[in-house]
């Protein structure tokens, strides 16, 4: 088995394939890698922005990728990369956030009542979802900014202030369906930017429907 | 933009986040020397579960417990209701996290603030004169 710096022939060529993939999305981009134990973090700067679609196509260039961050704050993607088959283990209970649904729902509220001209009353259940969602994100952490403009039929949300946002968790903005969509992070502008098209699908149903993926 | 947090921004809540921020501001430059010279606060915002402020220190290349402790002193005052810290290695950074306490409590928290209104008050002396030696300073014992 061939080793260089410590790491292994396969760990090598999962970070090849990893920076490769994003090197073919952004050329100018940089990477670091710090080898740890369990896990490998491959460090990307340089990235003018980054699309929900691109992190999708990082994600599945490697099975060994863990899990994906985005530092708003600092401008980089980080990638986790597994290093050694981990034995299966009983996951801990989740401790509770503090996070209830009251709560939610009163914050949400009284956010959208400063929106009440742009929100139609059709489309507050979803509007509500997607602020659900980014305070579930920022949750005791620093609060962003979301600004909800009008563009026709479809809104356009803009976030600023995030400091930092996992792949998965921008996955549970887009699992509330397939109106959301243009997901992007533009890390000069550290603005999160996403689109919400006005549909039949969820203005006439009883119930939202999470998206099967 | 609005914020989306639970917070509520008040004048109360403002004069506290900028006691804290200079208070610890304060604190950091008395530690900027050697490995740390270059030591700098930070506002990140506001906390999205409570009325606060998110603080982080930056450049932190050595820390030791007394360092530690004189920041936790620091943040130990009436008007902050608790706050946690978090030392992040990998950015050389201290985040801290302060929530303030209700204002009501922060006015009302020493017992003797009653007596301020009470003692300031003429009457007061105009009832003891009286009790003292009323023939002379009630009014109604002349009639």
């Amino acid at each position: 088995m061939h080793s260089f710096g410590g790491l292994e022939e396969e760990e090598r060529r999962a970070i090849q394939i990893v920076a490769k993939k994003v090197k073919s999305i952004h050329e100018g981009t940089m990477f670091s890698t710090k080898t740890l134990p369990s896990r490998v973090i491959i460090k990307f700067v340089g990235m003018p922005f980054v699309t929900i679609e691109d992190l999708r196509l990082i994600n599945i260039s490697n099975h060994r990728i863990r899990s994906m961050q985005l530092m708003v704050n600092q401008g980089s993607l980080l990638v986790e990369v597994r290093r050694k088959t981990q034995k299966p283990v009983i996951k801990k209970r989740l401790e509770s956030s503090g996070l209830d649904k009251a709560t939610l729902r009163n914050t949400v509220t009284k956010f959208l009542s400063s929106h009440a001209t742009v929100v139609r009353e059709s489309d507050k259940r979803v509007v509500n979802a997607v602020l659900e969602c980014i305070l579930r994100w920022t949750w005791k952490k620093a609060a962003a900014e979301v600004e909800c403009t009008r563009d026709g039929d479809n809104y356009k949300f803009k976030v600023e202030k995030l400091q930092c946002v996992r792949f998965r968790q921008l996955e549970t903005l887009c699992d509330l369906g397939d109106y959301v969509c243009d997901l992007s992070l533009n890390f000069n502008t550290r603005v999160l930017s996403f689109s919400v098209l006005r549909t039949n699908a969820y203005i006439q149903d009883g119930q939202a429907k999470r998206r099967k993926t | 933009m609005p914020l989306l947090s639970v917070s509520e921004d008040s004048a109360y809540h403002q004069q506290c986040k900028k006691r804290t921020y200079a208070n610890l501001t304060d604190v950091v430059q008395s530690f900027s020397y050697g490995e740390n010279a270059d030591m700098l606060v930070l506002e990140l915002g506001t906390p999205t579960s409570g009325d606060g402020i998110i603080l982080e220190v930056q450049n932190v290349f050595q820390l030791n417990e007394s360092m530690l402790q004189t920041f936790r002193i620091v943040l130990d005052l009436p008007h902050i209701d608790h706050f946690s810290n978090e030392i992040n290695f990998d950015n050389n950074s201290i985040v801290f996290t302060i929530y303030f306490g209700k204002a009501e409590s922060g006015k009302n928290a020493k017992c003797y603030n009653w007596a301020t209104t009470v003692l300031w008050n003429p009457l007061l002396y105009f009832a003891v004169l009286c009790l003292w030696n009323p023939e002379r300073y009630f009014p109604l014992a002349q009639w």
